[in-house]
C-alpha cells in the first residue's frame, strides 16, 4: 500500500521534472537513509512533497489542514505542475503562503 | 493567375497566327509559284475558301521542300557527331536544325489553317463534331473516316479516338442537323484532310531528326528533360535562342493542352503542365509533389537552355549538376518532418504579456470605457450638494448630471473618439443641437434652479475635454506656451 503510493508520486515527479526544469528542481530523498529531517519536518508518510525557495520553506494552502506539505500521491501531472507554478510565483513575490489552484479537502472521498 | 496563364497561351497562339501571315508573304517572295497570289494576304478571312491551295501554301513552297529533303537525307545518313570544335553557328547541321525548328512552327500553323478549312466545309454535314474533337489531326482523321456517311453505326472510329468520345460522337451524329455534302465539296474536304495528315507526318519526321541531334545541339537541356521533350520544346518555342529568352513560367506551359471537353470532370486534369509532363523526372515524382516538380523542372530547364544557347558548356556538365540538384530537392520534399521535441515550460512571469494595440482593440475597449455620463456623475461642483437617487444624500449620487450650468439633463451615449473624426466632417449640420446626436434632445434644458435654460453650444466642449483629449489639434485651443525672450 505504502509502496504503491510512493511509486505513483515518484512517477509523476519523474515525468514532470523535464517540463519544470526551468524554474524548479526535484530532489528525491529516502527518509530511511537520511534521518536528519524526520523530526524537524515530521516526515512519516509514504510520500511527502515539500517546497523550498532560496532556503525558505513555502507553505501551500491545499485545504487539507496541513499547509506544509503534500503527503498523498497526486495522480495528475498537470495539477502538480500548476501547484509548482503557483508556489514559484508566490515565492518570487516573497509570499510565505500560497493558495493552491485546486482544493484537496475532499481528497479522501472517491 | 489562371487568367494570366490563359493570356500567355493566347499570346503563343496569336504569335503563330501573326507568323503565318508574315511567313506566307516570305514564301511568296522566295518561292516560284504558279498560282495567282491573292491581293491581300494579311487578312486571311477574305481568302477564297473554295480553293484549298489558296489557303495552304506551305507544302508547295520551295523552302519547305528543301528542308524536308535535307531532313530525310540526314535521317538516312544516321547520326554522326560532326566537328565539335567549330562554333555552333557555322555548322551547317545546326543551321538545318534552326530551319527545322522554324519549319515545325510553320507546319503547326499550317495545320491550324487547314483545320479551319476542313471545319468550315464539314460544318454543313456535322456541325457538332468540331466541339467534340478538338485536336486538328484527330478531327482530320475522323472526317476522313466518316466521309459523307449519315449513319455512324456503319463507321468504325476505333483507334482514332478514345471510346468515350466515340460514344459521344455517335450519339450526337444521330441527332445532328447536318446534311450530306455535295461531291466536289466532299472531295475538297478529303484532300484537305490528306494534306493535314501529310503535314503531320512531315512534322513528326522533323521532330525525330531534331531529337536525334539534340544531344549535340543542347546537351545540358537534354540531360535534364530528355531529348524528345527537349526537341518538342525547341520546336514549339521556335529555336534554342527563342527558348532561352522565354521566362521559365512560359516554358512550363509550352505544349499545354487546352481545357478538356465540356461535361467531363476537370478534377483529374493536370493543371498547367505542358511537354514537361512527359519528362522522366516528372513521371517518377509522387502526384502530390507534381506541381512543385513541374515548376522546378521548368526553371532548371530554362537555365540549361540558356547555357546551351550560348554554348557555355558543350560537354553537358552543367546539365548533370542541375539534374542532381533537382533530384536532391525532390528527395528533400519527401522527407518526413523532424520529430517533435518535448519543450520544457517557460519560467512563470518571465515573459511580459503581449499587449496588443490597434484600431480593433481600441474599439473593443470603447465598449467598456467610462462614458461621459458616468464622468459627469463622478464629479461634483464645489460647495454644491449633489442630487442622489433616493434623495437627501441616500442612494447613488448624480454629481454634475442635471446640475444647473451643466446644460445637459439628458446626456447621450457620447461619441467614440474615432467617430469624433467623422463627426467633425459633418459639424456644420450640428449647430443648434449642442453636440448631442439623439433625436430626442432639444436646445432647451430644464434645470431645477433656473427653469428653462438655453444651452450654449460651446459650454460643454470644455467641461470634459481638457484632461482626456489632446488640445494640440483643437480648433478652439490657444498657444500652449509663449516664452518671453
Amino acid at each position: 500500500m505504502e509502496n504503491g503510493c510512493s511509486l505513483q508520486m515518484d512517477e509523476v515527479l519523474a515525468s514532470v521534472a523535464e517540463k519544470v526544469k526551468n524554474f524548479a528542481v526535484i530532489y528525491v530523498v529516502d527518509i530511511t537513509e537520511v534521518l536528519d529531517f524526520n523530526t524537524m519536518y515530521e516526515l512519516y508518510d509514504p510520500s511527502t512533497v515539500m517546497f523550498f525557495f532560496r532556503n525558505k520553506h513555502i507553505m501551500i494552502d491545499l485545504g487539507t489542514g496541513n499547509n506544509n506539505k503534500i503527503n498523498w500521491a497526486l495522480k495528475d501531472k498537470q495539477e502538480f505542475i500548476d501547484i509548482v507554478e503557483t508556489v514559484y510565483r508566490g515565492a518570487r513575490k516573497d509570499r510565505g503562503l500560497v493558495i493552491a489552484p485546486k482544493d484537496y479537502s475532499t481528497k479522501y472521498r472517491y | 493567375m489562371a487568367t494570366l496563364a490563359d493570356s500567355f497561351l493566347a499570346d503563343l497562339d496569336e504569335l503563330s497566327d501573326n507568323e503565318a501571315d508574315v511567313l506566307e508573304e516570305e514564301n511568296n517572295d522566295v518561292a516560284n509559284m504558279e498560282e495567282d497570289i491573292d491581293g491581300d494576304l494579311a487578312d486571311i478571312e477574305t481568302l477564297n475558301y473554295d480553293d484549298l491551295d489558296s489557303v495552304s501554301k506551305l507544302q508547295k513552297s520551295q523552302r519547305y521542300i528543301d528542308i524536308m529533303q535535307k531532313v530525310e537525307d540526314a535521317l538516312e545518313k544516321g547520326s554522326d557527331i560532326s566537328n565539335q570544335g567549330l562554333v555552333l553557328e557555322d555548322d551547317p547541321e545546326y543551321q538545318l536544325i534552326v530551319d527545322c525548328n522554324g519549319l515545325s512552327v510553320d507546319i503547326e500553323n499550317e495545320i491550324v489553317i487547314i483545320h479551319n478549312f476542313i471545319r468550315d466545309k464539314y460544318r454543313l454535314k456535322f456541325p457538332e463534331l468540331e466541339s467534340l474533337v478538338h485536336h486538328p489531326i484527330d478531327y482530320a482523321r475522323v472526317v476522313k473516316k466518316i466521309g459523307n456517311e449519315m449513319d455512324l453505326t456503319l463507321v468504325d472510329l476505333e483507334g482514332l479516338l478514345p471510346s468515350a468520345i466515340i460514344m459521344v460522337v455517335s450519339v450526337t451524329a444521330s441527332t445532328t442537323s447536318g446534311k450530306p455534302l455535295p461531291e466536289d465539296v466532299l472531295q475538297k474536304t478529303i484532300d484537305a484532310c490528306d494534306r493535314a495528315l501529310a503535314l503531320d507526318t512531315a512534322k513528326k519526321n522533323v521532330l525525330d531528326f531534331v531529337e536525334s541531334r539534340m544531344g549535340y545541339i543542347a546537351p545540358n537541356l537534354s540531360t535534364i528533360v530528355g531529348s524528345a521533350v527537349a526537341a518538342k520544346l525547341m520546336g514549339t518555342a521556335g529555336g534554342l535562342s527563342a527558348l532561352a529568352k522565354m521566362p521559365a513560367c512560359n516554358v512550363q506551359l509550352l505544349g499545354a493542352k487546352k481545357k478538356t471537353l465540356a461535361g467531363f470532370s476537370t478534377v483529374t486534369s493536370q493543371f498547367r503542365v505542358g511537354y514537361i509532363e512527359q519528362t522522366e523526372i516528372f513521371q517518377t515524382t509522387p502526384p502530390a509533389l507534381r506541381s512543385r516538380a513541374c515548376r522546378l523542372l521548368a526553371s532548371k530547364a530554362t537555365l540549361a537552355a540558356r547555357i546551351d544557347s550560348t554554348r557555355g558548356d558543350p560537354l553537358g556538365n552543367a546539365g548533370k549538376t542541375l539534374k542532381e540538384e533537382i533530384h536532391k530537392k525532390i528527395e528533400k520534399w519527401q522527407e518526413p518532418p523532424p520529430a517533435k521535441q518535448p519543450k520544457p515550460l517557460p519560467v512563470p512571469d518571465s515573459e511580459p504579456k503581449k499587449k496588443r494595440g490597434g484600431r480593433r482593440l481600441r474599439k473593443m475597449k470603447e465598449r467598456y470605457a467610462i462614458t461621459d455620463m458616468r464622468k459627469l456623475a463622478n464629479r461634483m461642483q464645489f460647495g454644491v450638494p449633489e442630487e442622489s437617487s433616493l434623495g437627501d444624500g441616500l442612494g447613488e449620487g448624480y454629481g454634475m448630471l442635471g446640475q444647473a450650468g451643466s446644460g445637459k439633463l439628458r446626456v447621450s451615449i457620447g461619441q467614440s473618439k474615432l467617430a469624433a473624426k467623422v463627426a467633425k466632417k459633418f459639424k456644420e449640420k450640428n449647430y443648434g443641437s449642442s453636440g448631442a446626436t439623439s433625436g430626442l434632445t432639444s436646445s432647451l434644458a430644464f434645470t431645477p434652479v433656473q427653469g428653462i435654460e438655453l444651452t450654449n453650444p460651446q459650454a460643454h466642449a470644455h467641461q470634459l475635454g481638457s484632461g482626456t483629449q489632446s488640445t494640440y489639434f483643437s480648433e478652439t485651443g490657444t498657444f500652449s506656451k509663449i516664452k518671453r525672450t
